[in-house]
């Protein structure tokens, strides 16, 4: 088992894994997850090859994964004791997610798609939530396409949009599955800005794959398959 | 979420997809509006026959169907009836015992039927002119107000009556009527028609003639004039000269409408017109129960069938949930995925489809009356 070098994590993790086992279905794969923790105003990034359980872990941590062995903690709460029911709303309100495949709802805009965590009650949806929700999208570059529906979208534009739909309810941890790999790199680099100011004391757990992006972190996380895990920095 | 949220992302799915949202809507409105439609016209017709029936305690007319007799009385519906003499209605004057008013239904004036009757029908029915006066004398007639409408006819105008026997000499010619009144609108079959007074349909019938100074030639031949040869026109300056040739209580007429005091008077007058020879009299109100009956037995055949059509939409619906579902699987799971309980999920679908529900009402409501106001009145289909 690896332990994070760096100490404030050790103090107080926003996210931990504690000999996490996660499987897929009877017969299937079984990842062993190494531990490490993700310390408050902590930006790590999680690396590794295809394969290796990056997404898994992210959604394992998001209470979309179930646990099958091990501990897990999420924006400071045990995932695993919880039911489906309570690891929804933790997510809901605790957790902001940046799902690979985006998740964009077709039939809402841009904007109304970034304020969907709160009419699904992560937080009051009023006229300050909708100036929020604007802000994100202009930092993103995205104010003029704010009231287009996702099939108006590019996919940089629909990424984006799903970055700050992980944002608009200031989760305590983020947890974004290659959220710039279809952003060149200049408005990548905007949107690593973006993400990085908005989650401000909380916690980031970052899948990425562009190894430029990995010195902006303060920390990447490398998985090697079957429980390897590697530290840098 | 709150109510308010899912309602606003379900109309905002359905309007993404307004097409499909539409033509689903559509196809729930169809098997609603139907028998919607066909209720609401045969609880119309029904009561429609069971107001004008109740309204009209008695009928004779010469013996045959009493469901003619009771069309052509009640709704002046030309019918081939035996004619009635028109002394039936003295002997029910004689009993003492209510009114009577006599009906001819035999002519027409640009195709509407031409009923011959007396003033007293008019306050029987509380028919009121709209302009104008009821038929006072020989040669007036007063138009219905769809009549008048139809035919573009007001007070002044005149109106010639059909021809009935063109190649019989024997027979009169038609008649040219003065317009002097038009009904207000009642909403039943009394708009549709042309009143005058009996006596007028005995002068198209040849019964009543008056006689002119014939224009005469240098040769002492009778010379007829071209107003002459199209139609007899009645004018009041001459009106003293049209006499009757016979017995006036032998005029024909198709019906009498009699209108008992009370029950006892309805009752004895029921009894004792019965006895008359050459009399039916018939109890509109039954004849109406049967009427009703029939179209009761036909609605409650296609309450059957839509039944089954209900069933097979339903069916239809729950292919389209479920195939719906399935194609908006991945949606459905970023719903989840973002934060959104199974419930919510659910409450969600609901929505949508509760709002589909209410578009479908709505459009099977618009559908239903839109139908009940293009189709024509029930109440004249008789």
């Amino acid at each position: 088992m690896a332990a994070s070098t760096d100490p404030r994590a050790l103090l107080e993790p926003i996210a931990r894994v504690e000999g996490l086992r996660l499987t897929h279905g009877p017969g299937g794969w079984a990842l062993e997850c190494p531990d490490f923790a993700v310390a408050a105003g902590e930006r790590v990034a999680l690396a590794g090859p295809s394969g290796a359980g990056k997404t898994t872990l992210l959604r394992a941590l998001a209470g979309l994964h179930p646990i099958a062995g091990g501990q897990a903690w999420a924006a400071g709460a045990p995932l695993k004791a919880r039911g489906e029911a309570g690891r929804r709303r933790h997510r809901l309100r605790q957790v902001g997610v940046v799902f690979q495949r985006f998740g964009l709802l077709p039939h809402l805009d841009a904007l109304e798609n970034v304020l969907l965590p709160l009419r699904l009650g992560a937080g009051p949806l009023d006229g300050a939530a909708r100036s929020r929700g604007r802000t994100l999208l202009a930092a993103v570059g995205l104010e003029a396409v704010a009231h287009r529906k996702p099939s108006a979208l590019s996919v940089g534009e629909q990424q984006r949009v799903a970055l700050c739909r992980a944002l608009i309810h200031r989760p305590r941890l983020v947890l974004a599955d290659e959220p710039t790999a279809s952003l060149d790199p200049a408005t990548a680099h905007r949107a690593l800005d973006v993400l990085f100011a908005e989650v401000g004391a909380g916690g980031l757990l970052c899948v990425t794959h562009d190894p430029a992006q990995h010195a902006r972190f303060d920390r990447v996380v490398t998985l090697r398959g079957a429980g390897a895990l590697g530290v840098s920095r | 979420m709150t109510p308010r949220h899912a309602l606003a992302l379900a109309a905002r799915a359905l309007w993404h997809s307004r097409g499909r949202t539409l033509l689903t809507a559509l196809a729930l409105a169809l098997p609603l509006a139907l028998p919607w439609a066909v209720h609401r016209l045969s609880d119309g017709y029904v009561q429609g026959l069971a107001a004008r029936a109740e309204a009209t305690p008695l009928v004779l007319g010469a013996p045959g169907s009493q469901v003619d007799l009771t069309l052509a009385a009640l709704w002046l519906r030309p019918a081939p009836l035996a004619p009635l003499p028109a002394s039936v209605a003295d002997a029910v004057r004689a009993e003492g015992l209510g009114g009577a008013v006599p009906l001819h239904l035999r002519y027409s004036a640009r195709g509407r039927p031409l009923v011959g009757t007396r003033v007293d029908y008019f306050a029987r029915r509380g028919l009121q002119p709209a302009q104008g006066t009821h038929p006072l004398q020989l040669g007036d007639a007063v138009l219905g107000a769809e009549a008048a409408a139809a035919l573009g006819l007001g007070v002044g105008d005149r109106i010639i009556t059909d021809a009935a026997h063109p190649f019989d000499l024997a027979r009169s010619q038609p008649v040219r009527l003065r317009v002097v009144g038009v009904l207000a609108p009642t909403g039943g079959p009394d708009d549709g028609v042309i009143f005058t007074d009996v006596l007028t349909t005995w002068v198209v019938d040849g019964l009543i003639h008056g006689h002119r100074d014939p224009t005469r030639g240098d040769a002492g031949e009778v010379v007829l004039g071209p107003g002459d040869a199209v139609a007899l026109d009645l004018d009041p300056a001459r009106l003293g000269q049209f006499h009757p040739h016979g017995d006036l209580a032998d005029a024909p007429l198709t019906a009498v409408l009699v209108f008992p005091t009370d029950a006892k008077a309805k009752a004895l007058l029921a009894g004792r017109l019965g006895r008359l020879d050459g009399v039916r009299v018939v109890r509109p109100d039954q004849v109406v129960a049967q009427l009703a009956g029939l179209v009761l037995k036909l609605r409650r055949l296609l309450d059957a069938h839509q039944a089954l059509v209900a069933a097979s939409t339903a069916l239809f619906v729950a292919l389209v949930i479920g195939l719906g579902l399935r194609a908006r699987a991945a949606e459905l799971r970023a719903l989840v995925d973002v934060g959104a309980s199974r419930a919510a999920v659910v409450v969600l679908q609901a929505a949508e489809w509760g709002l589909i529900g209410a578009l479908a009402l709505a459009l099977a409501a618009a559908g239903a009356a839109l139908g009940v106001w293009l189709l024509p009145d029930p109440a004249r289909w008789t």
